[in-house]
Parts: C-alpha cells; structure tokens; sequence
C-alpha cells in the first residue's frame, strides 16, 4: 500500500485517488437520484374502494360502521393551520374514544411539509385543512395527493361550488381597520388610494404579504380588479390614472409600499400598531381579530363599509392513501360540524349553512358592503407575478 | 522460513492462506487506514454529494417554477442563475443582499480587528492591570449567541415606527426617538457582530503577539528605538500575516450568519444574502435559494484560499502559549488610568450588558414600559392570552428536551469522530490518506450554517441510498450539525493525537493489545481533556445554534433557538427575552465548566465555534 513519496506534485486530475472519489461521488449521486414517485393509478382506486370515496362513496353513509371501522385505524395525523383545532380535536378523540394527533403549522410550511412528505414516499397526512387555494392547488391537487370527501347530508345542503375540487370549511375576509383615536364611526379615509397619500405616510401597517396568504389574497384581488382600482383613483383625485406599472392594481401597491407602508411579520402585530397609535392609523388583516377586539384584547374598528374585502376560503380533505380514511371522515363530518367547529364559529363565517354563528360574534358576511374574490386560477396565475413585483417594490 | 527452491504445492497454499489471514489481521488491528476509507465514504457522502445534489438542482427547474421557467420540472435550465445575475430582480435578490452582505462583512470585520487587536495588545504586552478579569469578559460576548445581542440592541435603541413599534430604553426613558438607521439596519447588524466577534480577533491576534520574541523588542530598546518605532518596525511586521489571517478569518465566519440581520435588518426590509436565501426557501423559491447558497460557499471558500495562501500553512496560529521567551511589558504611562478605565467599561458592557438587557425585557408587563411597577414574572411563570410563561408551557419544555438530546448527540459523535479523525490523521501522518481526510474534515468549514440547512432540507427529504426520508425527524439536525461541527472536532481531535507518540501505541500492540484495548486504555484517557473540551464546546455551539437549523426544524423537532424566533416573528418579545436568558446562562456555565475541568480555554485553537 505504501508508495514512495512522490517528487514533484502531481496533477490533481491525473491522480488515481481523486478519479476513485470522483466515481464513487458520481455513483451516489446517482443511487440518489434513483427514487422517484410515481402515482399509480390503480393502486389509488384500489385504495378508493377501500376507503368507500370517489365513486365508491355509498349513496348514504352508515356512521356507525365508520366508527366501528374507525377504532381498527391507526392513529390520524391531521395537519391543520390554526391552532384553535388542538382543542377541538381533543373534544373529538374524546367524544369518540380515538387518539387523532393535529399537527399544526403556518399555511405555506403546511403545504409545504405536505407536498415534501408526498414526495418522499411517505403518506402521514391523514386529513388536511388549510388556506391558501392557489398552493394547495399547485402542490397537493395536481399531485393527486388529497382526496375530495363530502359528506352525503352535506353535500344535500351545500352550493355545489362550495365542494368543488374540495370541500370548503370556512371563509373569511381580508379587510381593513382604523384606530379608534378619532371618530370611531367615522371611517377616517373616502378611499383605498387615500392610504397612498402623505397624510398616511408610515401610518398604515400589513403583515408580509411574502409569508402571509391573507395579504397576498388581497393584492391579488386588487390585480384582478385593475380596471376597478383605475375608476377609483379616478374617483379619489380627479383625473385618469398615469401607470408606472403594468396596471392600476400593481400601480396601487407600488403606491402604497413607496409610502413607508409598515410590513411586520405577525397579524397581532398589525392589530398591536393600529391599537396602539395616536391619530390616524389603518391595518389589514383578517377578521378573525374582531373576536379579540370584542374580548378587550386590542381596540379598533372594522371597515366594512369603505375599502372592499376579499374573501377566502379553507379546504378540508382526506389525505391520498391514509391508512385511516374513516378516522379521516369522522374529524371532516365533526369540523364541519356546530359543535366541533365551535372554535372557528366564533370568529369566522362557517360554510356550512346549517351552523349558526356562535352567540356574541354579530358580524355576517352581509355586512361587508363590497366583497372580491378572485378565483383560484386567478390566485394561481398571479401568485407568482406578484411575488416578484413585492421583491422588486419591497 | 522461505524456501527459493520450489516448494510442494500444498505448502504453498498454506503459505499464501497465512499470508492472507495475516493481512487481514493486520489490516483488522491497524484500523487507521480502512478508517480512513470509512471516514472519506461517510462524509463524502454526507458533504460532496449534497452539495453535488444543489449544484444540479439550481440547474433544473424546481417544483412551482414549471410555468414561469418554460418547461417541465426537472428540465434544464440556466433560469435560476439569470434570474440571479442578470433577471429584473437580481439587484433586489441578489447585487443588494450581495453588497450589504459585504458592507457589513467588512465593517465589523475591521471594527473586530480594531478592538481585539488592541485589546490582544494591551494583554499581552502592556502593563494594564486587572488583565484576567479583562480576558474572562472579554470572552463572554464571543460565547453567547449573536441574535441575543441584536435583541438587547432593540431593547436599547428600538424604535416605534418600525414593527409593532414597542420604543427602547433610549425612546422611553430618555425620550429621544431613535433614528431607524441607528435601530435598525445596517448599522446595528455591523455592531452587533463585531461585539460578537472581537474576541475571535482577540484570540487569533494575542496568540500571535504572545510567540514574538520580547528580547527582539528589547534590543531595538537598546539600540534606541522609541515606543512607537518598535511597534512599527518590529511588533506588526512580525504579526502582520497572522492579522491578515484572522481579518480573513473572521469575514469568513461571519458572512453566512442569520440571527442579527434577521432581527435587525428584515423589519426595515434590509437583506443580507443569508436572510435573502431564508426568504426565499421560505416562499419555495428554492432554486433562487441554491443559487444564493451556492453564491455563499464560493465567498467562503475563496476566503479560506486566500487565508491559506497568505499563511502558506493555516494550522500556524493555533495555539495561545508560545515560546517561553521573555515578554517584554510595555509600561502604559501616565495613559495607564485612562486606558484601564476605557478598557473596563467597554468589555464589561459588551458581555454585561446584553444580558442585563435582555433579563429586564423579560420581565416587563407592557413591552418597552421601563417602568419599576411594569416589571412582573408573567412570562416566566405566569399565563397571558392563553399563552403560559416558558418554565410552565408544555411547547417551551418539548423544545428545551430536542435541545438537550440534540445537543448531546451532536456532541458525543463529533468529540469521538474528532479523535478518530484525529487518529487517522496523526497514525497515517504523510500518507495521502490522511492527507485527503484532513481536507475533506475541513470542507463544511466554507459551508455556512444557513447554507447547510438549505441542502440537508433537501437532500433528505426523502430517502437517500441506505437512509429513510429524514426531514421532520431530529436525525436530520443532529446529521447536520455533527458534520457542520466536524472542522471544529477534527482540529481538536488531530492536535490531540498528535501529541500522542506512535511508540505508546506500539509497545501496547506488542503486548497483543487489540486496537479497542488501545483505545480505551490508551488514546482516550490520553486525550480525555482534547475530548471533554471537543464534547462542550460542540454541545454550546449547537443548543445556541440558529442558522443552521432554522429552515430545518418542524413543530416536533422545534428547538430552542427557532422557538424564540418564532417568539420574535410573532410580536412576543418577553418570551423571546426570557429564553435567551436560558440559553445565555447555559452556554455560559457550560463554556466555564470545559475551562475549569480542562484547566484550559477552550476557545483556544482554531478561534472556538461561533459560526
């Protein structure tokens, strides 16, 4: 093994002992490389069928032998972005007497981990709840890796638009608030295009619209409505509007980012900032917050009648090839449920048209005076685009 | 024995089947050299191949991109690298993060340099007093973690145009608002790391001071040369190369780092390449991602290169004790009050004072309220919004446990790689073997934490060869981190082996001690200090790691450090505060713990382990 000690130095290329680690590099690239996913489409009816989803959901559904089958399953992992599902599958396991685990995470890590397990040969996903449509719809549909499961006395009741690709939990709204320093009942701008101007300079705050699926909506919705923002600036200054950028709507947000718009990283954060500032101050975020201004927690008022909200919506569906899918039914039909989406009914706007807004939450989507709601090829097609535009005006 | 004459066929077999059991034997009992192949296996594929794997994947389109791209994911595509270099965005994603990366780069490199080189100076060879207490404070904001200083920054000079806009102690009690550019941005990070990293400099610099011959000094004294002459013709001549080498040194350690710019820097929108990456992993752009990843193991390694070609041989300042030649003290004069006291305050508020800080944060009712009457223990043992303080609540106890395990995983296995590398090393000592391992050791030296973070995410996200899909597991962090520790380890265990003499080893393999016996009653009790001060220091360095593991934990595997980014992100500065206490106090006692029960500073030798 030993060789003399070489003279003069060698050419590195030419050194046998680099090709040898070279190769063997090389081979193990290509071992990883070697694994790769792929959806076998008879392997999923096969799990169809025995799930009873897709085309072999019964005609009407025995709850009784779902339970029963239920207790047989492994225990579900539910992945879910609110943290106010911890309590509500603790409620459900102990109705049922099952050990469902909710993993919760921010709506894009969710997908995200989701997609990234999926990938990875690993099918621990056993129901799924988030926001976000345009990713989900990109990550988990296209990849075939959630499957629709409505059921049967829902699907009596519901538009079906509302279960179509999945079904919907719940909506809620990104709007916009104002401190309560001046005239609570006055809203304190005419105008979304007011927010641009110098008198609202650094008195306007958001969460990153980078990392916050609420806020992306939002522009998203002002994009797709450019010719509306156009008649707007129209209406606020008088005279037609001079693009810097494609249209109105980016036009807008390029407006509203050069006046020193306050970008934080947390909903409470805008909710904090517009509480506590003196003189006029606006947020945007989602209505759930309304709940804490109700609860004492933070003081502002809602803007329903001014600025025009966007509505969004939860998708809720049974993880593809869940060892489960019973367990997986019984949370979804419970979710949806008066008493086990109680969490949600006291601060969102349930989908179900059964359930009634939890006593104390007065606010109805009837209230907003304009509501947008881009859809999700809209929200797919402009995601990316307006990712861009907020690097580049950031 | 041998026979030239033919032997009988049967002898001969004989012969050639001893031979052959007594090469395996030989090879069984002499482990260092198919350790060395096992070494060269093991991490090549846990170092090249991942690092392969990125190269590729910033060359093919990723998950998402499919549309924007032009084509099918996994097609071939330059995309991501003119997306970089020449898109509409790159000045946004890439030339700004680029140049405020080197901006502050160099501007707390040559503040760091300033401070510690001075300070090396004062220590080694003037005749300040009180010099111990000055070298153990001196040490203590190299030990914590950088993010906790920027957090006692904000305490200090925070704001309230930016963010939730909770005012510091500077707005609140003083009543003087704060620029932004002081509160925020590329001021505060250039600060906040060279606080963090004059005691790199200090070290690299006092050790090179302590090897200078005094008696050179002293016969310039003779021949008449005044104070400051010396200094010039003789003093920083000699210790010039080793400067170079640790402001080079210190750059490179500091160009991939994640806490401070992302406390300071992303609330005013500042990115620095290593936030830019975060951010961009963070909203999947992943190829944007690899290529900034890639964009920071090219600037490290070209610095160690220059390092390495400056010095001609980098291992040359690695030690603090030097010759025992005379030294020669320098007499401070009648500057000798003024200096000491300057001397004093400075290093006692840059290790005191982040801690103060952050202790009285923690304790504030309403944040930015300096108030005696605002101050309770809410958020260490209390309950507020439904939130419990962090001594009672169950997610904080789950995050200090993978803490700990990971930790102390991480620790064990680089403490005893070190030593088997060290072996490999110090036993195969001129064989190109050893060489080779000692170089593949050092390479996750040039890849920074976030860096690492970014390809593990990906190279084990799935299964990889003979490993399941990691991701989501602890494996994937303690994987990553042990062999982002692995420099580090290696030079501890190779220094230590090679004080070891080949001829203890021998007389015990003479006495038919097998290769374990000698390990266990030889090498290891023989490098038991170089092995405990390894375990410690790879334990601190990960419980206050962030960058490495920031874009790799997910709620099961949660560890503290995220936990109080989180905290941060969500507006929750107390609980931030108060873990930052915790993690400070660990990493503290534990440094001192290697100090006393090593009777050494561990910090010594290859400038210790903040990264």
């Amino acid at each position: 093994m030993f060789r003399p000690a070489l003279a003069r130095k060698e050419n590195i290329m030419t050194n046998p002992w680099y090709r040898r680690l070279v190769a063997i590099g090389c081979s193990l690239l290509l071992i990883g490389f070697g694994t790769v996913s792929s959806q076998d489409d008879a392997a999923y009816d096969a799990w169809l069928e025995q799930a009873q989803l897709g085309p072999y959901q019964p005609a009407e559904e025995d709850w009784d032998a779902i339970l029963e089958a239920a207790r047989e399953e492994p225990p579900l992992t539910f992945y879910v972005a609110t943290s106010r599902a911890l309590g509500a599958t603790d409620r459900f396991n102990e109705r049922y007497g099952l050990n469902v685990e909710a993993i919760n995470l921010g709506t894009n890590d969710l997908i995200e981990r989701v997609r990234r397990e999926w990938d990875a040969g690993l099918r621990n996903a056993g129901l799924i709840m988030v926001g976000n449509p345009a990713l989900f719809q990109e990550a988990l549909l296209s990849r075939n890796a959630v499957t629709r499961y409505v059921p049967r006395e829902l699907e009596a009741v519901m538009d079906p638009i509302e279960t179509e690709p999945l079904l919907r939990h719940r909506y809620s709204v990104g709007t916009w608030y104002y401190s309560t320093d001046g005239d609570p009942d006055v809203v304190p701008y005419e105008n979304l295009w007011e927010l641009t101007t110098e008198p609202w300079r650094n008195r306007v705050a958001t969460t990153d619209p980078l990392s916050s699926s609420t806020i992306l909506m939002y522009f998203t919705a002002v994009v797709s409505n450019a010719d509306q923002m156009a008649q707007m600036y129209e209406d606020y200054f008088g005279e037609s509007i001079e693009l810097t950028t494609e249209n109105a709507g980016y036009e807008f947000i390029k407006r509203l980012l050069d006046n020193d718009v306050r970008i934080v990283s947390a909903q409470r954060d805008v909710a904090e900032a517009v509480s506590v500032a003196t003189g006029n101050f606006a947020g945007m975020g989602t209505q759930s917050l309304y709940r804490l201004v109700q609860e004492g927690t933070y003081d502002f008022t809602l803007d329903t009648t001014v600025n025009p909200v966007v509505r969004t919506f939860q998708w809720i569906g049974i993880g593809s090839y869940t060892e489960s899918p019973n367990q997986a039914k019984l949370l979804l039909d419970w979710l949806m449920s008066q008493e086990g989406g109680a969490p949600w009914w006291a601060a969102d706007f349930a989908v179900n048209p059964l359930v009634d807004p939890t006593d104390g939450f007065d606010l109805r989507m009837a209230d907003f005076a304009q509501v947008w709601e881009p859809t999700v090829d809209e929200m797919v097609e402009l995601s990316d685009d307006l990712i861009d535009f907020f690097l580049l005006y950031r | 024995m041998s026979q030239p004459t033919a032997p009988s066929a049967p002898r001969a077999n004989r012969r050639r089947l001893r031979r052959a059991v007594n090469a395996v034997k030989l090879w069984i009992t002499t482990p260092h050299r198919w350790m060395g192949w096992l070494f060269l296996l093991v991490f090549g594929y846990l170092i090249l191949v991942p690092v392969g794997e990125i190269i590729l994947a910033t060359l093919r389109i990723q998950e998402g991109d499919a549309r924007r791209a032009g084509g099918a994911i996994g097609d071939w595509t330059l995309y991501y690298w003119q997306r970089t270099f020449t898109g509409d965005l790159s000045r946004r994603i890439f030339y700004e993060p680029l140049m405020n990366t080197l901006i502050v780069s160099v501007g707390y490199t040559v503040l760091a340099m300033t401070i510690g080189v001075t300070l090396a100076w004062l220590l080694v060879k003037s005749d300040i007093p009180f010099k111990k207490f000055i070298g153990f404070a001196a040490l203590i904001p190299y030990i914590v973690p950088s993010w906790t200083i920027a957090l006692a920054w904000l305490t200090m000079f925070g704001n309230d145009r930016v963010g939730i806009g909770a005012p510091g102690i500077l707005q609140s009690v003083i009543g003087i608002v704060p620029p932004d550019w002081l509160a925020y941005g590329m001021f505060p990070i250039t600060i906040v790391l060279a606080i963090n990293y004059f005691a790199f400099t200090f070290l690299l610099s006092a050790s090179a001071l302590a090897t200078i011959d005094g008696r050179l000094e002293e016969s310039a004294e003779l021949h008449g040369a005044g104070g400051r002459r010396i200094l010039r013709a003789i003093t920083l001549p000699l210790i010039l190369p080793a400067l170079g080498s640790a402001f080079i040194l210190t750059f490179a350690q500091g160009i991939g780092t994640f806490g401070a710019p992302a406390f300071l820097g992303i609330p005013v929108r500042f990115y620095m390449l290593s936030t830019q990456l975060y951010q961009s992993a963070g909203i999947g752009r992943f190829g944007d991602a690899f290529a900034l990843t890639l964009i920071l193991i090219v600037m490290a390694g070209l610095a160690i290169v220059m390092n390495s070609m400056m010095m001609g041989r980098r291992k040359q300042f690695t030690t603090m004790t030097g010759k025992g030649s005379t030294h020669r003290r320098v007499p401070l004069g009648r500057w000798r009050w003024p200096v000491t006291i300057v001397t004093l305050l400075f290093v006692s508020i840059a290790a005191f004072m982040p801690i103060t800080l952050l202790v009285w944060q923690s304790l504030q009712l309403q944040l930015g309220n300096f108030g005696i009457t605002n101050l309770t223990l809410t958020y260490w043992i209390g309950e507020i919004d439904g939130m419990r303080g962090i001594v009672a609540d169950p997610r904080v106890r789950h995050a200090a446990w993978n803490s700990l395990i990971i930790g102390l995983a991480v620790a064990t296995s680089t403490a005893l790689i070190g030593i088997l590398t060290g072996y490999v090393v110090a036993k195969g000592r001129g064989s190109r073997l050893a060489r080779v391992v000692e170089q593949v050791s050092f390479l996750p030296y040039v890849i920074p934490g976030i860096a690492f973070g970014a390809i593990y995410l990906t190279m084990f996200a799935r299964p990889v060869g003979p490993l399941p899909a990691l991701y989501g597991t602890i494996w994937i962090i303690i994987l990553a981190a042990m062999v982002n520790r692995l420099p580090f380890a290696s030079r501890t265990g190779i220094s230590a082996m090679m004080q070891i003499g080949h001829s203890l080893e021998e007389a015990a393999e003479v006495h038919g001690a097998g290769f374990f016996t000698r390990l266990k009653r030889i090498l290891l009790p023989l490098s038991k200090r170089g092995f405990l001060a390894g375990f410690i220091l790879s334990f601190v360095s990960t419980v206050k790691d962030l960058s490495l593991v920031v874009l790799l934990v997910t709620p099961q595997t949660m560890v503290l450090t995220v936990l109080t980014f989180g905290y941060v992100e969500l507006g929750r500065r107390q609980f931030a505060d108060a873990i930052g206490v915790v993690i400070v106090v660990l990493v503290l006692s534990c440094t001192w713990l290697a100090q006393w029960a090593t009777k050494t500073n561990p910090l010594e030798g290859f400038g210790g382990s903040n990264r």
